[in-house]
């Protein structure tokens, strides 16, 4: 392709290009026809040059350009939006505060069940959820996908409601309800004071084809963090 | 004139794969529940369920046995059995469609909901559904079923006018018990 349009180019090109000046013709008629050589020899080599090549020139063009502007240096990845204690954060399906953190030595009617070497860490959110159907909360719902400790090896352990003690709760849409998150942590891993940072992410809703039917909140993505002082409690709820 | 033929033969085909498109069922219906619809009083027989709604309250507090909270709560007093199992059948659904959500039966208090149904042998009580503060709903639906995954199997639909119904103070469930159609 590229080489058969080469001879016609070039013969296309050549008289308009070669054509002489007419003679004794002033310096203006001199720089126009100068100006037309060059550039029909710019389009001469131009023709010279196989289709098959204008892609890769393209590409590395396309990759200068975007080199000029960082090209493929790591991004920062935008900070996350720090909430306070009690701040409100609205996803899909849920508009949540953390409001408190606890660290037990055990925690009856929680669900949770510490090892020796464990204590529980609770955390009170309040709950409505946004979404148009109710959402179970417990170990296997979507709920341990949305919340991370900054504490090493916490376990999601269970979800109770605070008022009457339900366990793994169902959140009816537009129904507010303050629930424990609980987790179990190392023993020694926090003490009385100290503060740890709680990573929200929203989740996206899935619906189930193909030989999987039925909708689920999942595909974490995170959105927010919230610091917070954890308070040691002997034992009480 | 044969061009003229072809044209209008092929605008007919498009025409008619418009309708085709257009009547065919939706994927999921082909699993689609079998609803059987009842009014408030009448026993709705299903493949494996059948149920009768004896009442409709509403309460800004409910009760039963020691857990008492307060909200705002529909009761629903049911008189429900399976038809052809014992073993393994529950009342495992129970929703309430209303105001373009749905609501699962409270699993907070005692009540009927989740609780193992008897072949013909009917048990009743009630079921407490939990709804936003501020939402008075007019027309609502309930759905009851084996289970929440509806699919392919009888689904009992009763329409509750909840609109006319004044809230109580504090309402009870009823005590699940044995009964009589």
């Amino acid at each position: 392709m590229g080489t058969s349009e080469q001879p016609a180019a070039t013969s296309v090109a050549a008289p308009s290009g070669t054509a002489p000046s007419p003679a004794g013709g002033g310096a203006a008629a001199e720089a126009t026809s100068a100006r037309r050589s060059r550039l029909s020899r710019l389009r001469a080599a131009g023709d010279r040059v196989p289709t098959k090549w204008f892609a890769g020139i393209g590409t590395a063009a396309f990759l200068v350009a975007t080199a000029a502007f960082g090209g493929l240096n790591a991004v920062a990845a935008p900070a996350l939006p720090v909430l306070a204690a009690g701040e409100t954060h609205t996803n899909e399906l849920y508009a949540l505060a953390v409001e408190k953190g606890f660290l037990f030595d055990e925690l009856p009617g929680s669900g949770a069940y510490p090892a020796d070497d464990e204590q529980i860490v609770a955390l009170r959110v309040r709950f409505e959820n946004v979404w148009t159907a109710p959402e179970s909360t417990g170990t296997l719902s979507s709920m341990p996908k949305m919340f991370a400790l900054s504490v090493p090896d916490a376990t999601f352990a269970s979800t109770v409601r605070i008022d009457d003690e339900t366990l793994s709760p169902w959140l009816q849409p537009g129904v507010p309800a303050v629930l424990a998150l609980v987790w179990t942590v190392p023993r020694g891993a926090l003490t009385d004071g100290d503060e740890v940072i709680v990573t929200i992410s929203d989740l996206s809703l899935h619906t189930g084809s193909f030989v999987a039917s039925g909708r689920w909140w999942t595909d974490p993505q995170e959105a927010a963090t919230v610091a917070l002082p954890i308070e040691y409690l002997a034992g009480a709820e | 004139m044969s061009r003229r033929i072809s044209w209008l033969a092929g605008i007919a085909l498009v025409v008619a794969a418009w309708f085709v498109a257009f009547a065919t069922p939706a994927e999921d219906a082909r699993e689609a529940p079998f609803v059987v619809r009842a009014e408030v009083g009448q026993k709705a027989e299903g493949r494996d369920i059948a149920a009768r709604v004896d009442g409709l309250r509403r309460a800004d507090a409910v009760t039963a046995a020691r857990w008492r909270a307060e909200g705002n709560w529909l009761i629903v007093d049911l008189t429900v059995s399976s038809r052809v199992t014992t073993s393994g059948a529950f009342l495992g659904n129970a929703t309430l469609h209303a105001d373009g959500r749905a609501y699962y039966a409270s699993e907070r208090p005692t009540s009927l909901h989740r609780q193992r149904l008897y072949a013909d042998l009917p048990r009743s009580g009630s079921i407490a559904f939990e709804l936003p503060p501020d939402l008075t709903p007019g027309i609502a639906t309930l759905r009851l079923g084996g289970s929440t995954d509806e699919r392919l199997d009888s689904v009992l639909e009763i329409t509750l006018d909840v609109g006319g119904i004044a809230p109580g103070a504090e309402e009870e469930l009823r005590t699940t018990q044995w009964s009589t159609w």
